[in-house]
């Protein structure tokens, strides 16, 4: 192999690490949460110091069928949606539970932790939204 | 007289070594039920040690006074959850005499994995047998015959030796490590925050570091170096070439100043990196912007001065790797100086058909010691006399060579030990405030736990290895010896023991920890991610039990090496006679002291 093949393949090489890594990152979680997806709306759980819901407002249809995936991010946390009759019980950092409900009533409803997770626990707090 | 002396030694170790496995295989006896009332709280247990006797059987009713808690036992199936508000009991039988390790087993925040608590089964005897086994190697191995060095010569296998002189062979070692440290940098930039769920965190201070220590340094010296991908973009553009050898690049080539023509600014990121070690191996942010703070200091200092001066002066970890390399079994030399000296183009030194030696060194003449070679290969490609040697040799060498012995170098050597030691007591210890002392959790705290960190490593410990040496020298009685020479000249012996301490202790933070690696693979950024199914890995246990064995063994090989060391250097030092002999008892006595307080720390 002559040394200026080599040297432009090497560059091809770096190029697509430096570039190709990012992209591939990116595109792959575009495509993990893209409307074409499972169906499942993905909920991320963080203490509030940290962020807290994400996304704090969930938007349904009346008469859907609801699956969230809740992950629990930063520590271990819970999930309790009252209205709905729904409680995940603890969710183990780093894992993710998943939760389905048939959003029969219309108007905006809270969904809380319901693992204390730390000094502002209390108000870890999210509003599912369902449209009538 | 000797002999006599080394055989009685040799069957006073055995022995000990009976009477400890006794202690082992001894049958517990029916003890007392022994109720322990135990609070868990970010990121210590409270009590954080149990006393018991073997035998007895102990109930633990757990509380959390923050958040979640795990409760798992070493070397039992015992894991429970604690969730706040509930009490938890949990039964432990403590079977065989010696120590038990309990951990948090349900990620609670970034000290998580350093979050221990400690049962210890009495009668505890490993401190006391380790210690006699301790005191029995360093006076054998004060009173062997040192063999002559034999070495093997790689290169001597032409398929090697061709491959390495190939010049795309550095950039096949450099291109996966690229790919991993992009993928490590973009996960600490936008990644979880929770370091035990981030690629970057768990890649760098897990599976790098533990390679690192425990397969590539105590093998191949300096060999990272050869692969390192942070250096790599400024020496490409420096060359304005990634592999072939082109003459001109776009750096400005400048000297690097002569001031700083030593190991003091290693030393001093080195001292950095290490006081905040807690925070920089536990934040994915802060782990990618030091690589990548690394990198560009890299960059400019390639695009500005000539060579690799940074990984020559600046790389904290190359300041590590250094003073480690002394000891690994490989050595690239010149095979005939005789060649060398009748080489007049030196194409090594001054860039032949290979690039000029990026840190300077002389295979033909200088290059006696590990220290500054990089293992980049590029003297291979530069010799026309097929004159390079890559050579397998005995641990430990470069220790005994005298030549090139420097402040900077026994400065690291020593700052390394006591990190060893400082390291082991925060991270691998039961004792929580200084762990949260060490998080910056504080700024007060933060402060005391540095003037501590700071006091120990650089004050106490230096001022015992200054009173050996002055010890030595009065017992050598050789008052004309200057006292700054031995302090230089002892630091190479203590090299072994805090390679191997390093690697005991490195053994323990990886071993319960290794689950992680399949976690952070399947979701390398922490973003509920599950590329091979293998995301929801638990916690398990690896066989621990081998644990103490393996830090026993590590620490007796690495005092072994530096008494050997130190026989050399003291008998350089102070001469052949009766001096060196009488000289060598302090330095001894010193390293066994050392080995012992590791062995005590992690067994007692």
């Amino acid at each position: 192999m002559g040394m200026k093949r080599a040297e432009r393949l090497a560059l091809a090489v770096v190029l697509a690490i430096l570039v190709g890594v990012p992209a591939a990152v990116f595109s792959y979680q575009a495509l993990r949460n893209g409307p074409a997806s499972s169906g499942e709306i993905f909920l991320v759980a963080r203490t509030v110091e940290h962020g807290g819901w994400s996304p704090a407002r969930i938007v349904v249809k009346q008469g859907q069928t609801v699956r969230l995936r809740i992950l629990a991010e930063d520590v271990t946390h819970g999930f309790q949606l009252l209205h709905f009759g729904v409680n995940a019980g603890a969710i183990k950092t780093g894992s993710t539970k998943v939760v389905e409900f048939t959003a029969d009533r219309a108007g905006e409803f809270p969904f809380y932790c319901s693992v204390r997770c730390s000094p502002l626990h209390m108000a870890l707090m999210g509003t599912l939204v369902v449209e009538p | 007289m000797r002999a006599r002396l080394a055989q009685a030694a040799a069957l006073l170790a055995l022995a000990g070594a009976a009477l400890l496995l006794t202690g082992f295989l001894g049958v517990p006896r029916a003890g007392r039920e022994v109720d322990v009332p135990l609070t868990v709280e970010k990121f210590a247990f409270s009590p954080p040690r149990v006393s018991v006797e073997a035998g007895d059987r102990l109930t633990f009713r757990i509380r959390s006074l923050d958040i979640t808690h795990g409760f798992a036992v070493e070397g039992t199936g015992v894991n429970a959850t604690i969730l706040p508000g509930r009490e938890v009991r949990v039964t432990v039988p403590a079977g065989q005499p010696g120590k038990i390790r309990y951990r948090c087993s349900v990620i609670c925040g970034p000290l998580h994995p350093f979050m221990v608590g400690e049962i210890v089964v009495e009668p505890n005897r490993w401190p006391l047998w380790g210690g006699g086994l301790v005191a029995v190697v360093g006076f054998l191995a004060s009173a062997g015959v040192a063999r002559p060095a034999g070495r093997r010569d790689l290169l001597r296998w032409r398929p090697l030796a061709r491959l390495l002189a190939r010049r795309p062979f550095q950039f096949a070692l450099i291109a996966p490590n690229l790919l991993v440290f992009t993928l490590i940098v973009l996960a600490g930039l936008v990644g979880t925050a929770t370091g035990a769920l981030n690629v970057s965190t768990i890649f760098v201070w897990l599976a790098w570091w533990g390679l690192l220590v425990l397969v590539l340094i105590p093998l191949g010296g300096r060999i990272w170096c050869a692969m390192c991908p942070i250096p790599a973009p400024g020496e490409w553009l420096a060359r304005g070439a990634i592999v072939a050898r082109r003459e001109r690049g776009w750096g400005l080539g400048r000297p690097w100043p002569k001031p700083l023509r030593n190991l003091w600014p290693a030393f001093g990121g080195l001292l950095v990196l290490v006081l905040f070690g807690l925070v920089v191996t536990t934040r994915p942010l802060v782990t990618a912007s030091l690589l990548l703070g690394l990198a560009a200091v890299a960059l400019v200092t390639h695009l500005v001065f000539e060579r690799r001066v940074f990984c020559r002066y600046l790389c904290p970890v190359g300041g590590l790797l250094g003073v480690y390399a002394l000891v690994a079994p490989i050595e690239l030399r010149a095979r005939d100086l005789e060649v060398c000296r009748a080489c007049r183009e030196k194409p090594c030194f001054r860039g032949g058909a290979g690039y000029p030696c990026p840190t300077f060194q002389f295979p033909g003449g200088g290059l006696e010691r590990n220290t500054y070679c990089l293992l980049c290969t590029e003297c291979l490609k530069a010799c026309p006399r097929d004159n390079v040697a890559l050579s397998v040799r005995p641990f430990g060498v470069d220790l005994r060579v005298s030549r090139g012995t420097r402040a900077d170098e026994a400065w690291i050597a020593l700052l390394l030990l006591g990190t060893a030691l400082a390291h082991s007591v925060i991270k691998l210890g039961p004792w929580g405030w200084i762990k949260s002392w060490a998080n910056l959790d504080g700024g007060v705290e933060f402060l005391l736990y540095a003037g501590l960190f700071l006091g120990a490593v650089l004050g106490v410990l230096p001022g015992l290895h200054l009173v050996t040496a002055w010890l030595s020298r009065l017992a050598a009685r050789a008052p004309s010896a200057r006292l700054g020479r031995l302090f230089v000249a002892y630091a190479y012996a203590l090299i072994p023991l805090s390679l191997a301490a390093w690697m005991a202790f490195t053994l323990a933070v990886v071993a319960p920890n290794l689950s992680y690696i399949p976690r952070v693979l399947s979701d390398p950024l922490g973003w509920g991610w599950d590329l091979f199914g293998t995301r929801e890995t638990t916690w398990t246990w690896v066989p621990l039990g081998l644990l103490p064995w393996a830090q026993l063994g590590l620490l007796v090989a690495g005092l072994w090496g530096s008494v050997r060391a130190a026989r050399q250097i003291v008998t350089d030092a102070l001469g052949e006679s009766g001096a060196g002999r009488r000289g060598l008892l302090p330095v001894a006595g010193f390293l066994a002291l050392l080995a012992w307080a590791f062995l005590a720390l992690y067994l007692g």
